[in-house]
């Protein structure tokens, strides 16, 4: 293990570090909780909806009594419920938290950020029951009607207002490279939703603006605050810094200048100007620097150190999460391409990809984070330990099965929507498989967030036996 | 379009669509490249080995002694 040689100039004495640590985890604790709480709940909800709507692709009779249960309903919900609800709410809390203890000050007006919570989780019941009603703007990423969309920007400015304040009265000098990407990701956020939902885009237009929203939402918001928890959490479970602190600068500017083009790639063979189509490629092609200076600075980070994985549970996830980081990101630029984008759009490969990035990555980062924080904000171990190897094992199978399922799946797909001479329905009965297996996995993950779920109450209520040590830790001395 | 002049592969492809994105990216980039430049004139690129120590300024899992969850 490498120890610091010197300490930080602007670090501060042990005693106050420790004073100060006490208040920011004191400032940030009832909002963080809640929005915490609220994930886990919008997760399962979310879980459900997904499965429902897979389910259908195999038993296509199956609900359709009710309008509400329509397949164009539930996965729309879906996608609301995990993306603003689950992965959203979690990332903030995580920054919230994260926030205060890298400023070295107390979350500014904590008040104010569980105001936000509330109005976030206002957004979501109201936008999803619109959803579930049948009322939609009807543009991918931004279903929920735009009236709606005011109480979410109402929430998020508050939130980002107090995150923006708390970094003003920061103590340190220097900004580490997780506050670059959380403060970022607060200006970003605002930014393309508030253009994306002004109603003055239409037709073709709208749509170049709806995909340059969706894939930014994904690109701009949730990576960001995922790398930021990830860039956070490895580190300091470790016991050791990145391992070149310039490169997660040079990952964290590249993905800045780079991304906000991509989203067009969604348009190939769309009726949008061919040179905007090739910016967005070329824009696709360029986040291979920035992937591969963070997979290189975390799998640098962790060389020497796997047996940690055992140890950790949080190190599991994230690592699983950061591995997974990479591997989509190099598929997203690879799909941008035309040649491939040719076979793979409007197929089953997409959805796939979709959620590498946002369960892959995203959420097993998310799930880490938990782990970490959670023992911190209740001052209390993970009660069962197993139930925390279950969580691991299902989620990872899960989503390993449901990505190689439609991934193979959806290129055949393709290949077979190409060829002229195929009746349509041909192409459909030989995804048939592919789309069973695709439930499996995602019923592992459904049984993965129950796991989570329940531990998560045990946890929060202080049930089950009372633990003694942190989860897994026994047999770390010898790891 | 005057007589003898070439058609274009731009004609009527700087419709609203382009100029949105285009503006809206504009004003983006701008932003961006004022956070940089702030950020380099005030030295956050300088020493960055150190920088890289600032995680551990909460005094939480007090190193060496590795991994806490």
């Amino acid at each position: 293990m490498t120890a610091p040689s010197r300490p930080y100039t602007d670090s501060p004495a042990p005693d106050v570090a420790a004073s100060e640590r006490v208040a920011a985890d004191r400032s940030t604790r009832r909002p963080v909780l809640l929005f915490f709480h609220s994930a886990v709940i919008w997760l399962l909800i979310g879980s459900l909806l997904g499965l429902v709507a897979s389910l259908k692709f195999t038993f296509p009779d199956w609900l359709t009594g009710q309008a509400l249960w329509t397949f164009g309903r539930v996965r729309t919900a879906h996608l609301n419920a995990v993306a603003y609800g689950w992965a959203s709410m979690a990332l903030i809390g995580v920054a919230v938290w994260m926030i205060p203890r890298l400023v070295r000050a107390p979350l500014h007006r904590p008040l104010v950020a569980t105001a936000a919570a509330v109005g976030w989780n206002l957004f979501l019941v109201l936008g999803i029951g619109a959803v579930l009603a049948g009322w939609t703007d009807g543009l991918e990423w931004l279903e929920i009607p735009y009236p709606i969309d005011a109480v979410v920007a109402v929430s998020g400015g508050l939130m980002a207002f107090s995150v923006l304040m708390t970094v003003a009265r920061r103590r340190t000098r220097h900004f580490y490279v997780s506050v670059w990407y959380v403060l970022a990701a607060m200006v970003w956020l605002p930014i393309i939703f508030v253009t994306a939902n002004l109603p003055v885009f239409g037709g073709v237009g709208q749509a170049a603006l709806n995909w340059w929203y969706g894939h930014n939402a994904l690109g701009l918001w949730i990576t960001s605050l995922s790398l930021a928890a990830a860039y956070y959490l490895v580190p300091k479970v470790l016991g050791r810094p990145i391992r070149s602190y310039s490169l997660s600068l040079v990952g964290f500017w590249a993905l800045a200048f780079f991304y906000s083009l991509n989203g067009i790639h969604h348009l190939i063979g769309g009726p949008v100007p061919t040179w905007l189509i090739t910016v967005s490629i070329t824009a696709s092609v360029m986040m291979v620097i920035p992937v591969a200076a963070t997979a290189v600075n975390f799998h640098t980070t962790m060389l020497g150190r796997f047996g940690t994985l055992r140890h950790s549970p949080t190190l599991a996830f994230v690592v699983a999460g950061a591995m997974i980081y990479t591997a989509a990101s190099l598929q997203g630029s690879a799909e941008a391409l035309r040649t491939v984008n040719r076979v793979t759009h409007f197929t089953h490969f997409t959805v796939g990809h979709a959620h590498l990035g946002v369960y892959g990555f995203a959420s097993m980062i998310l799930f880490g984070a938990y782990y970490f924080i959670v023992p911190r904000l209740v001052n209390w171990e993970w009660p069962r330990p197993a139930l925390i190897r279950w969580h691991f094992w299902l989620a990872l199978g899960g989503i390993a099965l449901y990505f190689v399922s439609l991934t193979i799946g959806g290129w055949i797909e393709g290949v077979w929507m190409l060829d002229a001479a195929r009746p349509f329905g041909d192409v459909v009965s030989v995804t048939k498989p592919y789309l069973v297996a695709r439930s499996v996995g995602g019923a592992m993950m459904m049984a993965a967030h129950c796991v989570f779920a329940y531990h998560y109450w045990l946890m929060v209520r202080r049930r089950g036996p009372e633990p003694q040590e942190p989860a897994w830790a026994e047999g770390r001395a010898a790891g | 379009m005057p007589r003898g002049t070439a058609p274009s592969n731009f004609s009527g492809a700087m419709s609203p669509i382009a100029f949105y994105i285009l503006a809206i990216c504009l004003v983006g980039a701008i932003i961006a490249g004022a956070a940089f430049a702030w950020a380099a004139l005030r030295g956050e690129f300088t020493d960055a080995a150190q920088a890289a120590f600032l995680v551990f300024d909460d005094d939480d899992a007090p190193r060496p002694s590795g991994p806490s969850r």
